[in-house]
């Protein structure tokens, strides 16, 4: 059963439809036991990076998550804001810390010169090899909205570009642990092959 | 590169699939084309004159959302927080609000604070009346006295992430987009802008592209539904250098 974070913001309907769609058990949650029972976790987002990590807080769901994602080493998948909840703080809040599972840090789109300051829209992916890319081309489209993105500091945890303005990492892994700017939720066929490759193979 | 997006609006009466015509329900559709692998974004509005309603509208959101993977944007009638929520639980992952801009600011950053700035698309829905633009509030009902300009100010006020533009009386006539309008709001934001109103065949997106700078353009029409048709027009945008999204 795939465990979805319920932290109070997100399109949560949407992932639980995709996942419902590729015919897998989903249950949605902000209960620590179901979080326990799961085999993978999907943590999603949309909105504030101050009040998602307020309101895990709050759920006291921060110490169960650290044991399941860090000790148990179950796969976890933290799609747009809730990739961004795995690195140790944005720019949105610095006195707001982040999971702090990968190191890194999120930042906000400056300077970018005549492209709008939200990247919303689809754009490419040009990614590396790895399991969870399995039956998708070498570059392919995804649906990204978003004005701040991911700052990976660690090496060899990048493993999926786009570029808006300047390149950045869209796509990262540090061993059970992912996180994904765009909404593969919502990105059409490749969308559901990455999702399919998360919650059904062995990663 | 980011892509330039082709977006279907659609509008509902009291639940019902409607097209409009300057803004009044015209044409009743069915609503099977939502999987089409071809749309970027769908936009979903309640354009019912009271809430009475209501609940035929949500129906048709979540029998949209089940089969929909790409993203869905939710306007009409959204005046409070608990109702964002609902929306979101029905399978909206952006809303659009236009009336609350200009009546209820506070709110307006309620939610941007909240859910951050790339969830709000805000709503600029003109009448060209005598070589002027009005702008409309409650889906072309009421006038706001508020230039293009300082409207787009408003929007910055309340960190909304995104623009769409709509023309009053292009909407349903088929004659094409207003690029003049489009551009002008183009210039002077530095959000996304997508436009809606005029679309009657695929040679004005082509052209509405190559005249204006919008990030996306929208249709109503029923006949651009189809995965052929879409498909088609995609590929004619990418002879001609037009940056959309292939597959």
């Amino acid at each position: 059963m795939i465990a979805i974070v319920n932290h109070g913001l997100g399109n949560f309907r949407s992932v639980i439809s995709a996942i419902e769609y590729l015919n897998k058990d989903v249950v949605i949650t902000n209960k620590s036991e179901v979080i326990k029972k799961s085999s993978k976790i999907i943590i999603p987002g949309v909105g504030s990076f101050k009040y998602a990590m307020q309101n895990l807080k709050k759920l006291n769901l921060i110490d169960t998550l650290n044991e399941q994602v860090l000790v148990k080493k179950k796969p976890v998948l933290g799609i747009c804001l809730g990739c961004q909840l795995l690195l140790n703080y944005s720019e949105e809040n610095k006195n707001i810390k982040g999971l702090g599972w990968i190191n890194g840090e999120v930042k906000k789109f400056k300077n970018i010169k005549k492209l709008p300051s939200t990247h919303v829209g689809w754009n490419e992916v040009l990614r590396e090899n790895d399991p969870i890319f399995k039956n998708l081309p070498k570059k392919f489209f995804m649906y990204f909205n978003h004005s701040y993105f991911p700052v990976i500091k660690e090496k060899n945890c990048g493993l999926g570009n786009t570029i808006y303005s300047n390149k950045f990492v869209s796509i990262f892994k540090k061993e059970n642990i992912y996180g994904i700017q765009p909404h593969p939720e919502k990105s059409q066929k490749f969308g559901i092959i990455f999702l399919e490759n998360f919650v059904k193979n062995d990663i | 590169m980011i892509s330039k997006r082709i977006i279907i609006v659609l509008t509902f009466q009291d639940g019902v699939l409607f097209r409009t015509k300057q803004f009044h329900p015209d044409y009743r559709y069915t609503d099977n084309f939502v999987g089409n692998k071809d749309v970027d974004e769908i936009v979903l509005i309640d354009v019912s004159k009271n809430k009475s309603n209501r609940v035929l509208f949500y129906k048709a959101i979540q029998r949209i959302a089940k089969s929909c993977f790409v993203p869905i944007v939710v306007g009409g009638h959204i005046n409070s927080f608990d109702e964002i929520n609902k929306l979101q639980d029905l399978g909206a992952d952006r809303i659009l609000v236009n009336s609350i801009i200009h009546t209820n600011e506070k709110l307006v950053l309620k939610i941007t604070n909240y859910f951050g700035s790339q969830f709000v698309i805000g709503g600029i829905d003109c009448f060209l009346d005598n070589e002027k633009y009005k702008i409309f509030i409650n889906h072309g009902k009421t006038q706001v006295k508020i230039s293009i300009k300082d409207c787009l100010k408003q929007f910055k006020k309340c960190k909304i992430g995104e623009v769409l533009v709509q023309s009053i009386e292009r909407d349903g006539s088929l004659r094409g987009f207003d690029n003049k309008l489009n551009n002008f709001v183009k210039k002077n934001t530095n959000i996304p802008v997508i436009a809606c109103g005029g679309a009657g065949n695929w040679d004005h997106f082509i052209d509405a592209f190559k005249r204006s700078k919008v990030d996306g353009l929208c249709t109503n029409n029923i006949y651009h539904y189809s995965e052929k048709s879409l498909r088609l027009i995609k590929n004619t945008l990418l002879k001609k250098k037009i940056h959309v999204r292939p597959e």
